[in-house]
């Protein structure tokens, strides 16, 4: 089907086109969930409810970008809402943590794999994650970030920056990249 | 998003890229879940009306079976019996009343009758990556020499981790094996998504007004002391009104699905109305009886209580205290995650505790007392709708729920049946235990 016709059978809520619209889309979204979530049941409860806004509101898409990007909207607002409704998550975000990571250094792995990374910005805390997440993945502003997290916009930088440093560091320990040359091992590790 | 990638940050490309190629399959119910809010919230529905149904029929069946009586209606056709509790004797349609136990203790005025000869009558499974291969079979990637050399903790898809989880997602250390601490504070937060556990520990309470529907057997039988001018619909002879009672209990839910719930339990239930009568000077009343070999029976005994007039307007009480076994299930019908709707029905095997009781005599004049005639086991039906809210790892509900009972109050001896509906708004708050 193409996504033409997908979304064509989605707006006569046809469950046939619903689910390979699901079946094209939620694992990628499902990675999404993943990264903000506590853990996979949760990932999947925000997935469920992020699905179920997409078809409610299908009728809203106005074909003016991707498909992919404003179903992935959907999804990362549904996460959010999901997240702010924790107490803990909410004062974490706006708490600036100033211990650092100790994490054990890991042999070199021969090929760098998505999951790794996936799992490597999850060892970060709920608050940097989530940052880091819709700033650096999502291509958030920190402007837009703030508003969404209900933050100053400043924090969010800070949040950021804070965050990118450990991710780096955790990163570097698990040789995933090199201290001494970071970006030039990050690029040559893109084709990995 | 008015943000571009063009800050040219490679560390932020390498992120974005890295995580863009990352892909998780979900679980079937995932699907079945949004298929189901999408296009069957009329079959939950549906389910919901049939048990309303069910419940709704069994009330009816049990109230329209015919009472059939025949045989000797001579009153007090045993003659001689004595009521243990108050010391009263029959000797045919001789009434002696012991003048010191004629009353009964608490009660509010009416004497102690006398029955005459009876018949017989979420947890959380830490494991090297490695061997997660059952919970991480979906995942693309196979596990590598970086996942097998820390410990990384996952949650298995079935079943789900309890309520009262804490813990770090990942468990990094040094060579020494110190924990991480607090950096990974954030981690450690109650997991508020949807209970996971398969069992459920509840406890509820529920605030619950009685009302009671009077049936009495007919015709009016011949020889028995029932007055001609009195026979008829016992409702129209009596006044009664509803008063508040309790109802508190606990129970074990087991998820069959995520829609499907059963339930067992234990619960205490107080219920009660009021009654509008008169005092009145000691007088004899009787009320006549079915027994087993259906001849008629008559319980008699001297009371001061007055249903239509008297001396002076008394309000008297019904009281029951209830034990019960509520067995049944639950259904949610609309919504995911957090909040739901749901209804829930089932039966309640109950057993009589005590009970302060006044039985209207059969010519409808007096009230009488005597718990002789009140029945030990009855079964109650219930239906409940509620709305479900989780949060904090409970999941805390509110909804009105009906009760109603299928046997009369009183034995099959006594004439007037006696069915208590009640209605109430239930609160309840449940956790998972595994």
């Amino acid at each position: 089907m193409t996504e033409d016709s997908i979304l064509k059978g989605c707006l006569k809520n046809e469950a046939a086109a619903q689910k390979e619209l699901y079946g094209r889309y939620s694992p990628k979204m499902l990675a999404v969930c993943y990264r903000f979530a506590h853990n996979r049941e949760d990932a999947e409860d925000m997935l469920q409810e992020g699905f179920i806004k997409v078809f409610s509101q299908i009728h809203t898409f106005r074909n003016q970008g991707a498909f992919e990007g404003w179903i992935r909207r959907i999804i990362v607002h549904t996460c959010i809402n999901n997240l702010k409704k924790n107490r803990k998550f909410n004062e974490s975000v706006d708490i600036i943590h100033a211990t650092g990571l100790q994490v054990r250094e890991e042999s070199v792995p021969s090929i760098v794999q998505a999951k790794q990374v996936v799992e490597c910005i999850r060892i970060l805390p709920i608050g940097y994650r989530t940052v880091l997440n819709l700033y650096a993945i999502e291509g958030y502003s920190h402007r837009e970030i703030g508003n969404m997290l209900a933050i100053e916009e400043s924090t969010s930088r800070s949040q950021y920056t804070r965050a990118k440093q450990m991710l780096e560091e955790i990163l570097v320990k698990k040789k995933i990249i090199q201290q001494t040359a970071k970006k030039a091992n990050l690029l040559s590790s893109f084709g990995t | 998003m008015d943000r571009n990638f063009n800050d040219n940050d490679d560390f932020e490309e390498f992120l974005k890229q890295k995580a863009d190629q990352y892909k998780i399959y979900p679980a079937d119910r995932v699907w079945n879940n949004i298929y189901r809010s999408l296009h069957h919230p009329g079959r939950w529905i549906g389910l919901g009306l049939l048990i309303i149904l069910t419940g709704t029929s069994l009330l009816i069946g049990k109230n329209s079976i015919p009472v059939s009586f025949s045989g000797d209606l001579h009153p007090a056709s045993h003659p001689a019996a004595v009521n243990h509790a108050t010391g009263l004797q029959i000797n045919g349609d001789a009434i002696r009343p012991a003048p010191t136990s004629a009353r009964i203790p608490g009660g509010k005025g009416a004497a102690m009758a006398v029955l005459m000869p009876r018949t017989n009558a979420a947890s959380v499974s830490v494991t090297p990556l490695h061997q997660q291969a059952d919970h991480q079979a979906v995942l693309p990637e196979p596990a590598d020499e970086v996942s097998s050399s820390y410990t990384l903790i996952t949650l298995p898809l079935r079943p789900r981790p309890t309520a009262s989880l804490v813990i770090p997602a990942l468990k990094f250390t040094e060579h020494n094996d110190k924990p991480v601490e607090p950096a990974m504070a954030a981690f450690r937060r109650p997991v508020t998504s949807p209970a996971p556990g398969k069992f459920m520990l509840q406890f509820y309470a529920s605030s619950m007004i009685s009302y009671r529907r009077l049936t009495s057997d007919k015709p009016a039988l011949t020889g028995t002391p029932v007055s001609s001018q009195y026979a008829g619909n016992v409702n129209s002879y009596v006044h009664h009104k509803p008063a508040a009672g309790f109802e508190l209990g606990g129970k074990l839910l087991y998820r069959l699905s995520d829609n499907l719930t059963v339930y067992g339990g234990a619960q205490l239930n107080y219920s009660r109305y009021y009654i509008d009568a008169f005092s009145y000077k000691a007088e004899k009343a009787s009320i006549a009886l079915n027994n087993k070999s259906f001849s008629a029976d008559t319980l008699s005994g001297y009371t001061s209580i007055r249903n239509l007039s008297g001396f002076a307007p008394e309000q008297l009480q019904n009281q029951y205290w209830q034990l019960s076994v509520p067995l049944g299930m639950e259904i949610a019908l609309l919504g995911h995650g957090r909040l739901q709707f749901n209804i829930g029905g089932g039966v309640q095997p109950t057993l009589l505790l005590n009970s302060n009781a006044y039985l209207i005599s059969s010519d409808y004049k007096n009230y009488l007392q005597s718990p002789d005639l009140a029945r030990r086991f009855n079964v109650h039906t219930n239906f409940e709708a509620f709305v479900s809210y989780k949060a904090g790892g409970m999941k805390w509900q509110l909804g009105p729920q009906f009760r109603s009972q299928l046997l009369s109050s009183y034995s099959n001896q006594y004439k007037v049946k006696e069915y208590l509906t009640e209605f109430g708004i239930k609160f309840a708050v449940s956790k998972s235990i595994r």
